[in-house]
Parts: C-alpha cells; structure tokens; sequence
C-alpha cells in the first residue's frame, strides 16, 4: 500500500479551482518529483495534505490513516513534514532553536539538548552551521531556504514535501542541497520534491507528475515525461531540456 | 539520520539562566531590605511592586504566545474577590484563600483561553476587553451583593502577618512567579509559545497543537493574574472594589501592558525592570501631581502612553529586551 494516497481532491479559493480532483499515490521510499508552471497548484496540493488547507473534496490517507480531516499538528506528528516555498522562519528563535524545535516536536521523541545537537549536524550537511546563533532576520533568501530544508529534515518525518528548496541556488550550494536531500532520501524517508524546471529533479526522481491548472497533466519516467508532447506544450514550446 | 538523540526529558539550563535567576533574587531582597529599613510607606511601595510584578509576567505570558489580553484585569479582580469571599462570606483559612482563591482565574483563564485559541490577533484583545465590564456588572449586581457587597466593595480582616513579614511573602511570590516563567521558557513548550507568537501556522505544521498550548497558557496566566489580586487586597489594601475589573477606569488592565511593553515583554527579567521603574512613578505621579493636571488622575496613564511610544520607537523590545538582543548578536559574531 501507499504511504500516501491523495484520491479527487479539490480545493478552491473563491471562483478559483486551484486544485481540480487530483490523484496522487507516492510509495514508501520514494522520491517523486512534481513540475509545472506558476498557478498550477503545486503548493496548493502541499498545503492541503499537510492541513494547512481542508480540501472541499476528496480523501487524503497516509500511512493507512484517513487524514483529510486532521489537524496539521497531528500530521506532522504521524510523520509529514514540508519546507515553504515562502520562507517561514520563527523570527524570535535563533537558527539553531528554529531547527531543534522542529525536532523536538517532530515524531520522535528527543530532549532540548539532544534535539540542539541533532539541529547542529543538520545545519552542517546544508552548510548553515555558521549562522547557528544568528537571527532569522539576518539571513539571505538562500540561507533560510536552507534553513526551511534543515527544520524540515529535523522532524525525522516518513514523508517531506519540499516547495522549491533549490529555488535561487547555484553552484556549490545546490550541490550540497541536493546530495542532503539524496542522502536522507537513501536513508528511508519518502519525498516529494516540487520543482519549477524539470533540470534539478531530472537525475534525482524516478517519477515526475507535471501539474498544471490543478490537474495531473502527465506523470512518468522523466524520459518519458520530457518527450510527452502535451508538457512540451505547456511550457509553450520549449525544449526540455530548458525547462 | 544518525545523530543518537539524548534520552532524558529534562533540560539543562543554561548557566546565564542561573545567573539570571540570582541576580533576579538578589535584586527582590535588595528592593524589600531597603524599603523595610526605609519605613512603612516604602514598604507598601515594594509591596506593590511585587504584585504588579506578577501581574505583570502574566499578561507578558499570553503576549509572548501572541495573545495580547486587554482585560487582564478580569483575572485580577476575580482573584482578589474570590479571596474577599471565602475569607468573609465562608470563614476561610487566609492563607488557604490566598492560593485557594486565585484558582478561579485559572479557570476563568481556561475557559477565556479555550475561546481565544479560535481567535486571531486584535480579535483576542477586543475579546478579554470586553469582559471587564461583565465581571464589574456581576460584582455590582444586587444579586451577588450578598457576597460582593456590591458597589461598597468588600472590606477585609487584617491579614495575620506583620507589615515585614507581608512584604517578604511578597516577594517570594513574586519570585515563585519568575522561577514559573523561567521554568516554562526553558523547556521546549517555551520554544513552542515563541513559535507560535512567530507564526501559527508554521509552528502547526512542525507538530506544535496551538490551540492546546493557547488555553494551558491562558489557564497559568489566569491563575497568577488572580494570585496577583489577592495578594494586592489580602495582604495591601485589605478591601476589594469593583473597578478592580478595570471597568470604568481602565488602569487596573493597562498597568501590566505598560510595566511590560517598556522594560521588555520578552524577559521576565526586563518585565522587573519595567515594573521597579514604573509603579513607584506611577503612584507618585498619582499621589503628588495628578490634583494639579488638566487630565486629573489619569496623568499617568498619559505620560506612560507618551513614555511607551518613546521606547518602543527607539527599543521595539523593551529596554532590557533590546539590550539582551544586542548581546547576544554581539557575542555570536565574536564567536565566529
Ligand atoms: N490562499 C490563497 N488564496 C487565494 N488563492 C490562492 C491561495 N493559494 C493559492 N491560490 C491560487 O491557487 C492557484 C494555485 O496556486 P499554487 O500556489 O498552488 O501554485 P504553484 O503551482 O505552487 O505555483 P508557483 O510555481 O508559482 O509556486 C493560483 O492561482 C493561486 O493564485
Ligand atoms: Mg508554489
């Protein structure tokens, strides 16, 4: 069975159907990529199946519980865990508190200190561990995405869900963000890893789902994905490989 | 991940918390040695402070989990009437009254915090507000004037303690309080009510149950509210009135703001100081010029307003809050 399985979801905002009765399954130990342009409801979906939103139809079951209702606290404690494509940093906690926090209410059970050094060695891997006593106010937009993938990462979830982690990245920084992000996978947790080009997730996923006007457009290999002539269409005609 | 995580749920405190704390204790018995020694009316001064002090951690503790309470006053004066009633109308042991009776706050506090954590923002200020004038027209209705004595107000027997010894219980409590702000701030529900005063929404997601936290807090706040008032009539004034609610005058819920937002709601140790600093003015303002001014006995309430606007301006965080902030910045960037 899937660890999670999204089944005709809908979720409107007024007139707009931002997600239109989409399905989506991910396996355990999977790493599935999501694409698709600006408006397609990539961090839509995120928000409704960590409870952010209430869908106004449709199931949500993870790990074999129904949670379409569940508050977020509850699902975050079953073991789902999510960055934000806006940064969402707590302001009043350093760095280094902002990442133990998420671990020390996360789903496992961890002291101060325990949940202080776990957020050490996180913030090394994504190389923040310098700005461990700044205040998030301080940081670049580079820095506190990397700071969203470190408390996400801490909560020690089954499931996360990163909204463009590797948005505004270059060079060594990306490199790094990827190899956490491959590392962790490889040590068992299942991710779904949303993108606005196809390049970043393209070596990474085994499965990509492109998104687009709230519906499931495409899904498959990324092979098989890139070549599909109707994503080809919807990023206006561009070749793949720039997209 | 590797990283083996620490079994124990207890936490270390930092070493400066210890430090903090003494200089905390030092501070209290400095301020009721000097007063004792300095006569009776400085000790009322210092016994006031103590209480203002605990009322004023408690309305700092709702406002560091974002709920900003603007009838505190209704959990002081409940306080200070569920003392006056059991000790006149049920013949009840002082001592027993004194910390009996300030469980109706926290009750009061659970039921106020359970509503709150539904609401918003400015929606949790309008709220407690407007619940003062509710907790005045019960204490004044004819209905309960059996026990509240309506609009006279209650008037107490002596607590069975000399003026010294009343300033010295103050102050322990006082200190109880702060050792209670401490004690919450340094576990991780402390972490937790920062975040959630940050953003709710992101701390829900990251396993923190807000609205659990909102009304547990709420309750402790309740309870020392109310602690706060009885103390203030059982062991002060010996009497309790009904514009205790903060209703019609509004100063008995806008003492803690102000005590609070200017010496550093963030810190309980910067709430002492706005505390230490401003009762005394504010009862001298009170007492010596107020007859003189053209707002009568609410020069204070101006000055404090005008005084708030000034630090606030210059120290968002308060006087000490901002001080701390800086230190700690300071000594990060020399670390590195
Ligand atoms: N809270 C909200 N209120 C109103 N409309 C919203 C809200 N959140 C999203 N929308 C709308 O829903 C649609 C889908 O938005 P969503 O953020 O899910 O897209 P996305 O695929 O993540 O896009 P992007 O690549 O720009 O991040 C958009 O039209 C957006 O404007
Ligand atoms: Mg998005």
């Amino acid at each position: 069975m899937s660890l999670l399985e999204v089944s005709g979801v809908t979720k409107r905002f007024g007139g707009l159907i931002a997600l239109n009765g989409v399905d989506l399954a991910v396996g355990r130990g999977e790493l599935v990529g999501v694409i698709g342009p600006n408006g397609a409801g990539k961090t839509t979906l995120v928000n409704v199946v960590t409870g952010v939103y209430y869908p106004e139809s449709g199931r949500i079951i993870f790990d074999g519980h129904d949670i379409t209702k569940t508050p977020p606290h509850r699902r975050a404690r079953l073991g789902i865990s999510r960055t934000y494509q806006v940064p969402r940093p707590f302001n009043n906690l350093n760095v280094l508190d902002n990442v133990a926090l998420a671990a020390m209410y996360g789903s496992r059970r961890i002291s101060v200190r325990g949940a202080r050094e776990l957020a050490m060695d996180l913030l090394g891997r994504v190389r923040l561990a310098e700005r461990a006593q700044d205040y998030p106010e301080s940081l670049s937009v580079v820095e506190l995405r990397k700071l969203e993938l470190a408390r996400a990462l801490a909560q020690g979830s089954k499931l996360v869900f990163l909204d463009e982690v590797s948005a505004g990245l270059v060079g060594d920084d990306l490199r790094e963000v990827l190899s956490v992000v491959k590392d962790i996978h490889e040590g068992g947790v299942t991710m779904v890893m949303i993108e606005h080009v196809m390049k970043v997730i393209f070596n990474l996923t085994e499965r990509i789902i492109v998104m687009m006007n709230g519906q499931k457009l495409a899904e498959g290999k990324p092979s098989e994905v890139a070549s599909d002539a109707r994503v080809v269409e919807s990023y206006l005609g561009r070749r793949w490989s720039e997209i | 991940m590797s990283m083996s995580a620490g079994a124990g749920k207890r936490l270390k405190l930092p070493g400066s918390t210890y430090i903090k704390a003494i200089a905390v204790a030092v501070a209290l018995a400095i301020i009721t040695a000097v007063s004792r020694m300095w006569g009776s009316y400085p000790t009322l001064i210092a016994m006031t402070i103590m209480v203002f002090y605990v009322y004023s951690l408690s309305w700092s503790l709702l406002a560091n989990t974002g709920m900003v309470s603007l009838g505190q006053a209704l959990f002081f004066a409940l306080g200070a009437y569920a003392y006056g009633i059991f000790v006149v109308s049920y013949g009840v042991n002082p001592w027993l009254a004194l910390f009996a009776g300030p469980a109706v706050g926290a009750l009061a506090g659970l039921a106020v915090g359970f509503v709150s954590s539904k609401l918003r923002d400015w929606y949790i200020g309008i709220f407690t507000f407007a619940l003062t004038p509710a907790g005045y027209a019960l204490a004044v209705s004819s209905q309960l004037s059996p026990w509240t004595a309506g609009a006279v107000g209650l008037t107490l027997p002596a607590f069975p303690l000399s003026l010294g010894a009343r300033l010295a219980l103050s102050s322990a409590l006082a200190f109880a309080a702060y050792l209670v702000i401490l004690l919450i701030k340094n576990r991780r529900i402390g972490f937790a009510l920062s975040a959630i005063n940050d953003d709710e929404t992101a701390a829900g997601t990251i396993g923190i149950n807000s609205r659990l936290y909102k009304t547990m807090i709420f309750g402790i706040s309740g309870y020392m509210a109310a602690l706060a008032g009885a103390m203030f009539v059982a062991l002060y004034t010996s009497y309790v009135a009904p514009d205790y609610f903060g209703y019609p005058d509004l100063e008995y819920s806008v003492w803690p703001v102000f005590y609070s937002m200017i010496g550093g709601m963030g810190y309980p140790e910067g709430v002492l100081i706005g505390t230490v600093l401003l009762d005394p003015l504010q009862n001298w303002i009170r007492s010596s010029l107020s007859s003189t001014s053209v707002v009568g006995g609410n020069l204070a309430l101006v000055i404090f307003g005008l005084l708030l606007i000034v630090v606030l301006l210059r120290a968002p965080k308060g006087i000490y809050g901002s001080v701390a902030r800086y230190m700690e910045t300071r000594r990060a960037r020399q670390a590195r």
